[in-house]
């Protein structure tokens, strides 16, 4: 602007020429912003298990769709999780892992992708903003229950080091899930594999049950559900079957990951006025 | 891995260097020393991470150059304590720790200096430096960008070549544009702050009066004066018409005014346009083809003698139209030969009675300006610029004892002798010759072409005589290198430094607006201006052409049915609202959402195709095209 002043008053083509270049670089740097972000496409990844305020991580596979120029500077949120990529070449692309927590049991919108960038000059912060309307069911919070309570609800836990826990020795490496506490990631073969791998400990084991949350120690039903949750989970996870009793509605006990989502999934709808993910 | 902090250090000490550069000659000693000083000093606390000054220090010492420059600041010393308060601030600032904000302000230091230096000098190496300093700044402000996002990153050496590919599309973009917005930015006729202007840095050797005998030497430089974009000339021709001299007091030959009834009409002749740059300062004269009827702008005051003179002292330099005659006869009207004919009281003697033994009063004008060239060709006068006459008796120094020296001895007393013989005469003072570059189609007229020449009115019109041309060495003298051309890389640079005044120096409303008619376009001869914008254009045509070759590709790359899809999404977007549409929505279930006929058999012909893995057929693709066709037209 002052530059702008100087040159009309004082007439100077030199100052004229410096004016038009910035100017220039103005019109240029706009456009530069713009298609910096015109081209970029996305694959949103979620595990399988989300937990209610458990920190989950979602991958976001980006593509740079251009074939020669560069994104540059991109930075992602979503659901408050935000994570960087400084440079994305044209036509390559990138998986990047973003710490997202829900709060909630149920469905939940998965809500607003927002991809910003101060590229090329850091004046402005240009935006796309993508509405995922993507439901993802979200499981009630685990909360451990002491043994003592398991027992005065029919429950009792085994002792076998085979089986999984998270206390005991490594007994293998396993995909990420979504599920595991991410102390558990395996960061070494995360990236030999190009994918999250979760390491995993042996632990107790106890004979088949099923569980009815509404008998669990709690002080209200979140409670009670986070604690069904918690043992659905570790019962499980040792190989047990484990079936649910749900008011009036009944699982019958089984083992295997697909029946541990279905017992999961029904404790994480139980009560809630909301439609199926 | 590269450290983005290395190349934005980089480019930041480039930014400064390339924005002191122009001005770094016309800096104080304080400043001359501090900022080569400072870049040295910063480099090295930028490496080491351990800075000389703190932030406090450095504020105190910002403190203390801006009140000792503030004070020196007056309406009539604007400009140097300006830059040197610039260049010292930009000095301390890169002795100091750099945060983001702090890289910022040091291009823009960069740039103020740059700006600072073109109100000291209009030198054409502004623009290679302005070319420097907008690449390196506008790189340097990317690089910022990645430092501020995280002031440790490092990139693969590999990716550099992206990142420089598409950094440098902002120079060169913002250089584009530069022309174009040069062209069009508005400008005013009589801008307010024109004192804060640099006039020419020269002042002409031309002489508003002639003394012969003043100086025992003539040693002129071989500076610039002006340019002239014209034709072809002969030497004979070239005769730059500055001033008219037309009364004698005592030794001195000075301009009066002319009587006020006086005219002169221009007979016959070739008219002849030529363009004017002007290079150094003449008092307000301005030098044309001899004789010149007509120059151009409403500035210019022209006198019955042929004498055109600046209204108004314009400090910034401009070029002028003249509309020459060659050839022309220049017929008085109304001349008062009484006033051509006054003689100085101390003439001597001597010259008196040579006047009188050349001529009866009976000859004619022109018998006795033959006579007088005759008397001087007798004497075997030498032209040349040492060991001249002293002041006591210049003249006849000249006429009969030395019977040497330059232009102005011959002229003065050639013109003495016609009006002692009664023939009115005056001097014209100007330049004779000029250097042509054929490169560029222009004449360069340089000090040393300083000339002075007589004008004798015979039988009603005003007679150009060059007395120089009789003396003996008239053809080895200097007078016949006046029209020789210089070495090739003199010519060659001379040419770049042409087209920098003529492009961008005079580059002002009038120019403007004369593009804004049209009429730049169709002036004889190439139009500066227009050079300037054909070339701009060219270049853009060549962006525009690539641009095109580019989606040409694209388009060619990209399928049939690809393309097709893209045009549908893209009419879904528009026509229905649907924005963001999620990319994994079936092209069927989309169609169904917008409840459209056409989209729906559109996403069924499509799909019918597409999930059995086999390309449209014509017929298909016709009706697709049909439907997107409806679809565009709603």
């Amino acid at each position: 602007m002052l530059l702008g002043f100087g040159a009309v008053n004082t007439g100077n083509n030199l100052m004229y020429l410096l004016v038009s270049a910035l100017l220039g670089f103005m019109a240029v740097s706009g456009w530069l912003g713009r298609n910096n972000l015109a081209r970029l496409q996305f694959d949103v990844h979620l595990p399988e298990e989300i937990y209610d305020g458990v920190e989950t991580l979602i991958m976001v596979r980006l593509y740079n769709r251009q074939r020669w120029l560069p994104a540059c500077l991109l930075a992602l949120q979503l659901q408050g999780g935000r994570v960087r990529c400084p440079l994305l070449v044209g036509g390559g692309n990138v998986q990047l892992a973003v710490a997202v927590t829900f709060r909630g049991r149920g469905v939940r919108k998965l809500g607003e992708l927002r991809i910003n960038s101060t590229f090329p000059i850091n004046f402005f912060v240009r935006s796309l903003a993508f509405h995922l309307d993507r439901g993802i069911l979200v499981f009630p919070r685990p909360l451990p229950i002491g043994l003592q309570a398991a027992a005065a609800a029919g429950i009792t836990l085994g002792d076998l080091a085979r089986d999984k826990g998270y206390e005991g020795d490594l007994t293998r490496i396993n995909d990420y899930s979504g599920g595991e506490p991410l102390k558990l990631i395996h960061w070494k073969a995360s990236a030999r594999h190009d994918r999250l791998k979760v390491k995993e400990l042996s632990s107790l084991v106890a004979p088949p049950l099923v569980i009815d949350p509404l008998k669990l120690p709690g002080r209200n039903l979140e409670e009670r559900l986070s604690a069904a949750c918690w043992l659905i989970k570790t019962l499980m996870r040792s190989g047990r079957s484990v079936g649910l009793q749900l008011g009036s509605g009944r699982i019958a006990a089984n083992s295997g990951r697909p029946h541990q989502l279905r017992l999961l999934g029904a404790l994480a709808r139980y009560d809630r006025d909301t439609h199926s993910a | 891995m590269i450290a983005i902090r290395t190349l934005l250090d980089g480019f930041t000490y480039a930014a400064c260097l390339f924005g002191v550069l122009p001005l770094y000659a016309y800096l104080e000693l304080p400043a001359q020393v501090a900022f080569p000083a400072a870049m040295v000093t910063g480099l090295v606390c930028d490496r080491r991470q351990r800075y000389l000054c703190g932030r406090i220090t450095a504020t105190l010492l910002s403190v203390f150059v801006f009140a000792f420059y503030g004070l020196r600041l007056n309406l009539t010393h604007v400009v140097e304590p300006a830059v040197n308060f610039l260049v010292l601030l930009l000095a301390i600032r890169l002795i100091t720790e750099k945060q983001p904000r702090n890289y910022l302000q040091i291009f823009v230091l960069a740039i103020f200096a740059l700006a600072g230096s073109s109100l000291l000098t209009l030198s054409p190496l502004f623009f290679p430096v302005l070319v420097l300093l907008v690449v390196s700044a506008t790189l340097g402000l990317i690089f910022l960008t990645f430092h501020a996002s995280d002031p440790q990153l490092c990139l693969p050496t590999g990716s550099l070549r992206p990142l420089f590919t598409v950094s440098l599309m902002l120079p060169v973009g913002s250089l584009l544009l530069m022309m174009v917005f040069f062209g069009i930015l508005p400008r005013t006729q009589y801008p307010l702050w024109n004192f804060l202007n640099p006039g020419p840095s020269a002042k002409s050797g031309f002489s508003e009066h002639v003394r012969p005998g003043v100086f025992a030497r003539n040693a002129a430089s071989r500076a610039l004066v002006f340019r002239v974009e014209s034709e072809l000339l002969g030497l004979e021709d070239l005769y730059w018409r500055g001033i008219v001299l037309n009364v004698v007091e005592g030794g001195s030959w000075r301009r009066r005014t002319p009587p006020e009834q006086e005219g002169l009409r221009l007979s016959g002749g070739r008219p002849l346009t030529q363009i004017i740059y002007p290079e150094a300062r003449t008092d307000g004269f301005l030098f044309t083809l001899d004789p010149t009827e007509q120059v151009g702008g409403a500035w210019v005051r022209s006198s019955a003698d042929l004498v055109h003179v600046q209204r108004t002292s314009r400090k910034h330099r401009v070029s002028y139209q003249s509309v020459a005659r060659l050839g022309a006869s220049r017929i008085a009207q109304r001349a008062d030969h009484d006033f051509y004919l006054q003689l100085p009281p101390s003439i001597s003697q001597r010259l008196r009675d040579t006047a009188a033994a050349l001529v009866t009063p009976s000859d004619s004008a022109a018998d006795k300006i033959a006579r007088t060239e005759a008397f001087f060709r007798r004497q075997q006068l030498v032209y040349a610029t040492s060991d001249l006459p002293g002041p006591e008796r210049p003249l006849e120094e000249f006429l009969f004892d030395k019977k040497r020296g330059y232009c102005e001895f011959f002229a003065s007393s050639f013109a003495l002798l016609l009006r002692l013989e009664g023939v009115p005469a005056r001097l014209v003072g100007g330049y004779h010759g000029g250097s042509r570059n054929e490169l560029a189609g222009y004449y360069s007229i340089t000090e040393d072409m300083a000339h002075v020449w007589v004008e004798a009115l015979v039988d009603n019109v005003w007679r150009r005589i060059d007395p120089s041309h009789l003396a003996v060495n008239a053809n080895s003298a200097s007078l016949v290198g006046r029209g020789s051309a210089p070495d090739w890389h003199r010519r060659l640079l001379d040419a770049a430094d042409y087209y920098w005044t003529r492009v961008v120096i005079s580059y002002d409303l009038a120019k403007q607006l004369e593009l804004a008619k049209g009429a730049g376009f169709t002036l004889r001869g190439v139009s500066a201006v227009s050079s300037m914008f054909r070339l701009a254009g060219a270049l853009l045509v060549v962006v525009a052409g690539l641009l095109v070759v580019i989606w040409l590709q694209r388009r060619l790359t990209v399928s049939v049915e690809k393309r097709l899809v893209q045009n549908f999404l893209r009419l879904i977007e528009v026509r229905f609202g649907m924005k963001n549409v999620p990319s994994n929505l079936g092209l069927k279930t989309l169609a169904d959402q917008t409840g459209d006929a056409r989209c729906k058999e559109f996403a069924a012909i499509y799909s019918a195709a597409i999930y059995r893995d086999r390309v449209l057929q014509p017929s298909e693709r016709a009706r697709l095209q049909r439907l997107l066709r409806s679809l565009r037209k709603f």
